[in-house]
Parts: structure tokens; sequence; C-alpha cells
């Protein structure tokens, strides 16, 4: 029989635990004791069951991704593989992954009810009501003793002190807790009527929360005709109560702020108001005060006789057209005039008889042939610059007479 | 202006935002901007009388006592000194 050393007995213990397929993806339950942190980040336990234990190392680069911090007593799955540590010669679960005995059951059935009621609608937008601008009553569902009551009675009487609250006191964890919230809700909606009611509790573990996760108090909050704001846990915590609600408040402080108006605030906004309501009221009246002078300051107003100037410069400009196209035109006819004047004048007998001739007439009437006087007639001789009587000596003629002599005495 | 009844907080904060809103938009005849003031101006009133004499409300605790509410006072103060 060959000797061994010690080294060599634990290698080959590890070799044949390593080649066990089964050993290298194991999950085990169990209670968490000797919990222990080291400075390097890995994490040391045991696991145990009412007959055995386990070692246990889960190393930094998977302690840090817990999502709990793991506690003694607690009961756990740990996934992870068996191996041995030589130095120390035992076999220990080298954990991979850690969660609370029961979570997993639990994530899954509210994953599953959760997609039953946003299938419903439950969670939709369209559900969600206003809250009311300035309820004078809040209706409030949670425990009498804890920090949420007084949380939201410190930061509500502190903006406004004439709110009311009205605590319908209930359980709000543990073994019919989801009902009682769900009928407290129900019996302000009944028998209760206030403003709007907040639902809630301070900050927990998932399992502390889980009544509000529970079906009756997510259909009480959907049937709610008074607006809800949820309360629950803390900006990391959510549950069916926060989806459903018509507001979510991460803390109760905060479902307190937005359930009351602040007084300070609402008055400055009263006071504003009042301003803008002056302002606009002065506005109004100087706006149209402004308009009037304009108007009246208009020159035609001011100077009625400007309206006519315009005209009276057109009617003045017409005139002296008029009387420019008159003057043309008469200018027009005296040259015509003129013309026919000198025309005339060529044809005036006057000019004739100043060349020597004279008019022989007989009572009155020129005489153009011999034959209408006789001897002895009395004839009138008319020159250029007067007349000369005469009396009929002796008459002649014959063809061509005329021409030759002409008229002579 | 005759009023069927004193409005409410909520009420009269609403109608004298609608009037300055109105009065904003400069849209109104010289009378009704007038009328609007003055109504404004008592609404403002209201809302400022009724947000100063609020008193501090008496807190209740309520409870369900064979199908009839029944309600306590509730000083929660007191309650969490417990």
């Amino acid at each position: 029989m060959a000797i061994h050393s010690v080294s060599e007995v634990n290698h080959f213990i590890k070799g044949m635990l390593d080649a066990e397929g089964s050993l290298q993806r194991i999950m085990v339950r169990g209670e968490i004791s000797n919990f222990k942190t080291y400075r390097s980040g890995h994490c040391y336990f045991t696991l145990k069951d009412a007959d055995a234990a386990l070692k246990c190392v889960m190393f930094r680069s998977r302690a840090q991704y817990l999502s709990f911090v793991p506690q003694d007593g607690q009961q756990v799955v740990a996934s992870g593989s068996i191996s041995v540590y030589e130095r120390d010669g035992v076999y220990q679960l080298y954990v991979n992954s850690l969660a609370p005995e029961g979570q997993g059951q639990l994530a899954l059935a509210l994953r599953q009810l959760r997609a039953r009621l946003e299938a419903e609608g439950l969670f939709a937008d369209e559900h969600k009501r206003p809250l009311p601008r300035f309820p004078k009553r809040i209706g409030v569902v949670t425990s009498l003793s804890g920090a949420v009551l007084r949380d939201i009675y410190h930061v509500g009487k502190r903006r406004n002190p004439a709110v009311q609250l009205v605590l319908f006191p209930v359980q709000v964890q543990g073994e019919g807790s989801a009902e009682e919230i769900a009928a407290a809700i129900r019996y302000f909606n009944r028998h209760y009527p206030v403003d709007v009611l907040i639902v809630g509790r301070g900050g927990g573990s998932m399992e502390d929360l889980w009544s509000f996760n529970e079906e009756c108090v997510v259909r009480a909050i959907f049937a709610s005709r008074i607006p809800v704001i949820s309360a629950v846990g803390h900006e990391t915590d959510f549950t069916l109560a926060d989806e459903v609600s018509d507001v979510r408040a991460a803390t109760p402080s905060q479902a307190a702020e937005l359930a009351v108006p602040d007084r300070q605030e609402v008055l400055q906004h009263v006071l504003s108001l009042r301003t803008r309501l002056q302002q606009a009221r002065q506005h109004g009246i100087s706006l149209r005060r402004e308009r009037l002078r304009h108007a009246t300051e208009r020159p035609f107003l001011q100077r009625p006789e400007l309206l006519l100037a315009t005209r009276v410069q057109a009617l003045d400009l017409l005139a002296e057209r008029l009387k420019r196209a008159a003057a043309v035109a008469a200018d027009g006819k005296r040259k015509q005039l003129e013309t026919t004047l000198d025309r005339l004048e060529l044809l005036n007998p006057v000019r004739v008889l100043r060349r020597g001739y004279a008019v022989v007439e007989k009572d009155g009437h020129p005489l153009v042939r011999i034959a209408e006087a006789a001897v002895g007639d009395e004839l009138s001789l008319r020159l250029a610059d007067g007349r000369i009587e005469a009396k009929v000596r002796k008459i002649e003629g014959g063809t061509g007479y005329a021409k030759e002599k002409g008229t002579k005495l | 202006m005759p009023r069927k009844k004193e409005p409410s907080f909520e009420e009269a904060l609403a109608r004298l935002e609608q009037i300055v809103g109105e009065m904003e938009q400069g849209e109104l005849n010289l009378q009704d901007l007038v009328l609007r003031y003055s109504e404004g101006v008592t609404l403002a009133n209201q809302c400022t009388q009724s947000l100063s004499r609020a008193e501090k409300a008496m807190d209740l605790l309520l409870q369900d006592k064979d199908g009839e509410a029944m309600t306590t006072p509730l000083e929660i103060e007191k309650e969490q000194g417990k």
C-alpha cells in the first residue's frame, strides 16, 4: 500500500468532486448561520438544516450583486458548485447567487398578477383622476402607530392647518392586512366622503410591503371614486398599489405635499391674481384713454377746415385748368376771327375808294348800268372821304365802254 | 349682482382666475372690464378672507361601529408620544 502526502489526498478528492457533474451546478436550501463579510469583500457562512451543515463561500465578484443583506437565521437558496479547499481539507459550496427562500415564487406570482391586472387595464393612464386643488378633508389609510401618519400630519399641517385628516387605522402588514386596507378604502367611498385618500406605509422589505401588492387592495384603489395617493415604502420600492393609484408619492411626506396645497403659496397666488386684476383694469382703461386721445388729436378733428383743404385745392386746380383751357380755346377763336377780319378788310369797298374809285348811288342804291340812270337824275358819288351830289348831264354807252374808260364823271 | 350663495373657495379662485384671464386677453368692452374688475376684487377678498380665517382643523379617527361611521378626535402628536 502506497503512502500519500496530505496534499496528494486532498488534490485527488478535489479532482473526484470536480469531475462529478451534478455537483458543479447545484442549488441548496438552508438557513444561514455565522455569516461574515471579510474586508476583502468575500463572504463566508454556513448553510444548515436540522441535521447538517455545509460550509459556503461567496467571493466578492459574486457578493457584489446581492440584492439583500443575508442574515443569520434566514432561509435561503444558494446556487453554485461544490469543491474542495485543499489547504484545509474541507469541501464547500462556492456560491454564485443567493436568494431569500420564497422570494422566487413571490416574485413570479407578483409578475403574473401584474400582467393580469394590466391586461384588464387597471394601470392605464386614462383611469387616473386628477387630485382636487383644495381638499378640505383628507382620508388616511395606514396604521395608527408609525411614521407615516406623523409625516403626513406634520407636512400637511405645516402647509395648511385648516386641512382635516381623517384616519382609518389599519394593519399594514401581516395576516389580513390587505383585506383591512381594501375595506378601509371602500369604507371611505361608501360612508365617509373625503376629498382625497392617502394609502400607505413606511418602507420595508418586499414581504413587509406585500399587502400593497394584493389584488383586493389594487381593486379597491381602482374602484375608489375618491382620488387615491399611494405612499408605500420609499423611492426604490414599487408596489401594485403604487401603479394603480391616481398619484404615486415616493414618501408619506411627499403624499402630504401632493395632497395639501401650501396656504402661503395659495395666498401669494391670490395676491398676484389681485395685482394682475388691477393691472388688467388699469391697462384696459389707459389703452382706451390713449385711443381716445389719439382719435381726438387727429388733425381733422382739431381743424375741420383741413378736411376741406384738399378739396379746395383740387377745386382750385380744376378752375385753373378750366381757365387755361378756356384761354387756349379763346385764343384760337380770336386768331380765326382776326384772319377772317383781315380777309374781310381786303373786301372793304372803302379800300377801293381810297384808290380813286367812287360808288355811284341813285336813291341810296348803287348804280351798276347806265340804263338805270336818266339825264337830269340826281346822283350821289361816294368817295373815300365823303360824298358829292351830282346831276346827270349826258349818258353815253356801248359795249366795251366801261372796260376802256371805267366809270368817270 | 345678486348671487345664489357665497361660492366655495375653490369656485371663487377658479372664477377669479378666469376673470383675470379674460381681462388680460384685452377683448372685453369697457363696461364688462369694469364689471369683471369689481367682481374680481370681491372674489379676491373672499379668497383672502377664507384663507386667513381658516382655523386649525380637528383631526379624526374613523371607525366602523356596526356599519355606523364613528369618529373620535385624533391627537396625532399625543398618539405618537405613547
